[in-house]
């Protein structure tokens, strides 16, 4: 943040309570300059816990921003919501029926205490990116669901928060506009070094969007750790049954391939071919690997119609308790890749942490694909 | 029938409901929103209490505050620091029973769009940093406008209209407390038809307006998008 005296810093939660039947439980801290996901089935307590962040609902125990405490019982501490310096987009927008769309935007900037601002985040940027331009003189009443979801995001980071609270907020948008919104959301948060809790149950969405991932489930959750290493335990896990077990490897676009509607793509120097020509060469993409799509082999596979084949070395194997499978995670330089395979082939294949395997990917997709 | 005599009871009217609406909205809508928002067990006890006038005769209304009035009641203690010696018969008695009449027609419209309006804004004003008195003047209250106009048309007209109340505790005193509803009945016993007629027409026609404008706002209330 610039000169707004409001130091970033980790955003540290410990929090418990009950709500209805749900037993809450928090505690985790989501770094600034980072987004964290708040992951989980719907029912999993997520949007409770967001709301106990915000001031909203009030459980017990602490709950500090950097410097800044919000929450702390023991001291008789609890800054209202308004003078936490957050911003709030629910899952259903709460748009100022009495105001035009620029005047909910204004709304938020007026009281950001920042008027000139951050320039990462200023009106003209956010109108634009959020591709608000053309509905700033309009009432929310005649705006669709994904144009209100879109005026909420913008308000929220319009209040210029050290701490950015989004409650699925892009839930009613086309893919194809998420998947342009939440890689800058991403970046922008990088850069003004702000903390974004993401709740979200779209394993893809969070993929695209999170540096860590908070999994909660039954109305807990204890601790965030990186996308890669979320996503790798999430199979061995209850919630796991609801969603699939995969990868995500960073990529950069080398070239399009326009007449096979391929991309090729280098990781770690080597060479994919991922279907999909949207993205320029020179770009970052990220890939989705289906645990279940990736088959190994010890030596060079020749002449088989997998195309994606990348050399690395085991890091480990992990049986799945209960199930004939077990899990095997591929490290290529600083980037690794589950692969689920049965238990009888990782035996008879003799793979052990440090030997050199071949991962034969048979599906790979763009992220937002 | 001339000037003079039809027109000060129409400006005391005026006066009178004009003053009324003042503080009923300066009351009524504090009233209004502790009504909507809490959670205080008894709050529907407090809402009857508010809502009483409605089913109580005016007459009785007024005896109890010809009581509280008069020089032996509360309002005769307060009329003595003006060195008066009642508030009964007067003009600010009339404001004071007035308010009193016409409060559920000012309050009940007002809460009644304050629930509408809900916590939700309320809470996304909060998190972008609107205090709870900022939110409420430029969320709860633009929002809730329809009811606090219908709300001050109601207690307008509620009081133009009022009878009972006022001869229990104005009287009749010509350009102090003689209003609108007190010259009608009075020109009638004199069988002044003539003025009975316009002063009553006037009325008629001023009620139909109010009530015409009161139900084409809450029926734009009703459709309104949030």
């Amino acid at each position: 943040m610039t000169g707004s005296g409001a130091a970033p810093g980790a955003l540290d939660v410990g929090l418990r309570g009950t709500l209805g039947e749900l037993r809450i439980e928090a505690a985790f801290e989501a770094r600034p300059g980072e987004t964290t996901a708040i992951f989980g089935p719907s029912g999993s307590g997520k949007t409770t816990v967001l709301r106990a962040v915000a001031g909203l609902t009030r459980l017990s125990g602490r709950l500090a921003l950097g410097p800044a405490t919000w929450q702390d019982d023991r001291r008789g501490v609890f800054v209202p919501a308004y003078r936490r310096r957050i911003g709030f987009a629910f899952q259903e927008p709460v748009l100022f029926g009495h105001l035009t769309v620029e005047g909910n935007l204004r709304y938020a900037e007026r009281r950001s205490g920042e008027p000139e601002g951050d320039p990462s985040v200023s009106f003209v940027e956010v109108v634009e990116r959020l591709e608000l331009g053309q509905h700033l003189e309009r009432v929310p009443r005649g705006l669709s669901g994904g144009e209100r979801q879109r005026v909420s995001l913008a308000r929220a980071l319009l209040a210029r928060p050290v701490a950015l609270l989004l409650d699925e907020p892009l839930s009613g948008l086309h893919r194809t506009a998420r998947a342009a919104i939440l890689p800058w959301l991403r970046t922008m948060g990088e850069a003004s070094g702000m903390v974004i809790l993401y709740v979200s149950h779209d394993l893809g969405e969070v993929v695209d969007v999170a540096h860590r991932i908070a999994p909660i489930s039954g109305g807990s959750v204890t601790g965030a750790a990186p996308v890669a290493e979320a996503l790798d335990r999430l199979p061995a896990g209850e919630l796991l049954s609801r969603f699939e077990a995969g990868s995500v490897l960073t990529a950069t676009v080398r070239a399009r391939l326009p007449a096979l509607g391929l991309s090729e793509l280098d990781l770690a120097g080597q060479r994919l071919r991922v279907p999909g020509t949207e993205r320029p060469a020179g770009t970052e993409a990220r890939l989705r690997v289906r645990a279940r799509d990736v088959a190994l082999a010890t030596q060079a596979p020749t002449a088989i119609s997998i195309r994606n084949v990348l050399r690395g070395s085991v890091i480990e194997v992990r049986d799945l308790p209960e199930t004939p499978f077990a899990e095997v995670a591929v490290g290529f330089a600083d980037q690794r890749l589950v692969a689920r395979i049965t238990r009888d082939a990782a035996a008879e294949l003799g793979l052990e942490p440090g030997g050199e395997v071949f991962a034969l990917l048979k599906t790979v997709s763009f992220d937002d694909a | 029938m001339s000037a003079e005599t039809l027109w000060p009871p129409i400006r005391l009217t005026l006066e009178l409901a004009g003053v009324t609406t003042v503080f009923l909205l300066l009351l009524g809508t504090p009233i209004a929103w502790w009504l909507a928002r809490t959670r205080f067990r008894f709050k529907e006890a407090v809402a009857a209490l508010v809502a009483l006038p409605l089913v109580l005769p005016p007459t009785v209304l007024g005896f109890y505050l010809l009581i509280a009035l008069g020089p032996d009641g509360p309002g005769g203690s307060v009329a003595r620091l003006f060195g008066e010696r009642s508030l009964a018969f007067s003009f600010p008695g009339l404001v004071i029973g007035s308010i009193i009449y016409s409060l559920p027609f000012t309050v009940q419209p007002i809460r009644s769009a304050f629930e509408a309006v809900g916590e939700r804004p309320l809470e996304a004003a909060a998190t972008l940093r609107a205090s709870p008195w900022d939110a409420f003047w430029t969320v709860a209250v633009p929002l809730a406008r329809p009811g606090l106009i219908a709300g001050a048309v109601l207690g307008f007209a509620h009081t133009v209209g009022e009878f009972g109340v006022i001869l229990m505790i104005g009287g009749n005193i010509p350009g102090a407390t003689r209003v609108l509803s007190i010259a009608i009945y009075d020109h009638v016993e004199l069988m002044e038809w003539g003025t009975a007629h316009v002063l009553s027409g006037s009325l008629l026609a001023f009620s139909f307006v109010v009530v015409a404008l009161t139900l084409s706002l809450q029926k734009k209330m009703g459709g309104r998008d949030r």
